[in-house]
């Protein structure tokens, strides 16, 4: 049985022999650039101050 | 044997599956269930010689779509009824010695693909209240399997983790009219010293109330309930913050750092969740490098978490490995 579900994404449902099924995802190859740019880190902080709570054992 | 009791000193359902004592458990890497089966090899799960991402029916489940009738009688007292459910693994890739950290960004974009497709079609079971998708990773968290997966477990209810976020969300929504989770964004970014990265769809933080050390949640930054509710571009945004940050957890202590990953979304009967938001949480387990944070009395007992760190000080740590990710495919068009 085939089915799709996005543009670029096929699936392939089998069944096992116990019954079970098992689904094979296979993906075209599509243009990965994106809005994505994530490894921005947000400014270093100002150095946390000692508390005494923090030697709580 | 398996079935669905009811806590009445909770109010919560426990699953009793006897059948998983017999589940394979860490099998040499030549006998591993995972891996694709090779020509005249070892027939593993996986009955073909290659593939990029599988999904299949759990062997060992606590939740099957057609349950076997209770072995025990219910009462007044306590209920029981038959563990329905769907209980299925999610196999990230062929190479037995990877990680989901250790995985590309691209396959990382095309494991949140598969996510929700899963969502969609295990949503859309009528006998499904909640799909709930995970990753133990680590023999610290009792994995049985090292190959790089991940689990799906479609509740006929909704877990009570859940239900407690839900009760505080609509709680707080109808004392401000806002979204509980929003508004942790916002007060994370106007304290900036629990966040361990963000990017144009998502942040990822240690929130202030952490109970493990390095307890980090990653946050979609518009409001919205689950994965079937994003863009592609927020599909490669959640890809690329999940790298981030699974790769800063390994160069903590430059190990495979061990996890449990919990994906939290908006239940899928019938209700409305407008008030709700899609985030993810994970729970490592280790406060150092070779100790354990334990859930002892206080924590299993009476529920109270003890973390013995400052959220703000793993924050700094975990930023402090922070790197850009990179999309090789788009380099090379």
């Amino acid at each position: 049985m085939k089915e799709d579900s996005d543009d670029t994404m096929r699936k392939r449902r089998i069944s096992l022999v116990d019954g079970r099924y098992l689904i094979f995802y296979t993906f075209d190859r599509e243009d990965a650039s994106s809005e994505a740019n994530v490894g921005e880190q947000p400014p270093a902080p100002e150095r946390l101050p000692q508390r005494e709570e923090n030697s709580r054992v | 044997m398996s079935e669905l009791r009811w806590n009445p000193l909770l109010g919560e359902w426990v699953a009793t599956a006897a059948q998983r004592q017999d589940r394979t458990f860490l099998p040499p890497e030549d006998f591993c269930p995972l891996c694709p089966t090779e020509t005249g090899g070892f027939p593993t799960e996986v009955p073909e010689s290659d593939y990029d991402i599988v999904v299949f029916e759990n062997r060992f489940p606590s939740l099957r779509s057609n349950p076997e009738i209770p072995a025990v009688e219910a009462t007044d007292l306590y209920p029981v009824r038959p563990a329905q459910g769907v209980c299925e693994v999610i196999v990230y890739s062929p190479n037995h010695n990877s990680s989901l950290a250790r995985e590309s960004v691209e396959q990382i974009y095309k494991l949140v693909r598969v996510w929700t497709d899963r969502f969609r079609e295990l949503g859309s079971l009528d006998f499904v209240d909640y799909v709930f998708i995970f990753e133990n990773k680590g023999e610290q968290i009792g994995v049985t399997l090292h190959h790089p997966h991940g689990q799906i477990y479609a509740y006929p209810f909704i877990p009570p983790r859940i239900e407690r976020e839900l009760e505080q969300a609509t709680e707080h929504r109808c004392r401000t009219g806002r979204c509980l989770f929003c508004d942790v964004i916002v007060e994370e970014r106007r304290e900036r010293r629990r966040i361990v990265a963000e990017n144009n769809s998502f942040i990822a933080i240690v929130p202030f109330f952490s109970r493990w050390p390095y307890e980090t949640h990653i946050y979609s930054t518009r409001h919205f309930q689950s994965l079937t509710d994003m863009s592609s571009g927020e599909q490669k945004d959640l890809a690329a913050v999940l790298k981030v940050v699974l790769a800063a957890f390994d160069k903590l202590f430059n190990i495979s750092f061990p996890y449990m990953m919990c994906m939290h979304q908006r239940p899928v009967d019938d209700g409305s969740y407008d008030h709700y938001h899609f985030h993810i949480e994970f729970y490592p387990p280790l406060r150092t490098a070779n100790k354990l944070k334990y859930l002892a009395g206080s924590e299993t007992g009476a529920g109270m978490f003890i973390n013995d760190t400052l959220p703000e000080e793993k924050a700094a740590e975990l930023r402090s490995h922070v790197e850009p990710v990179a999309w090789v495919e788009a380099k090379n068009g």
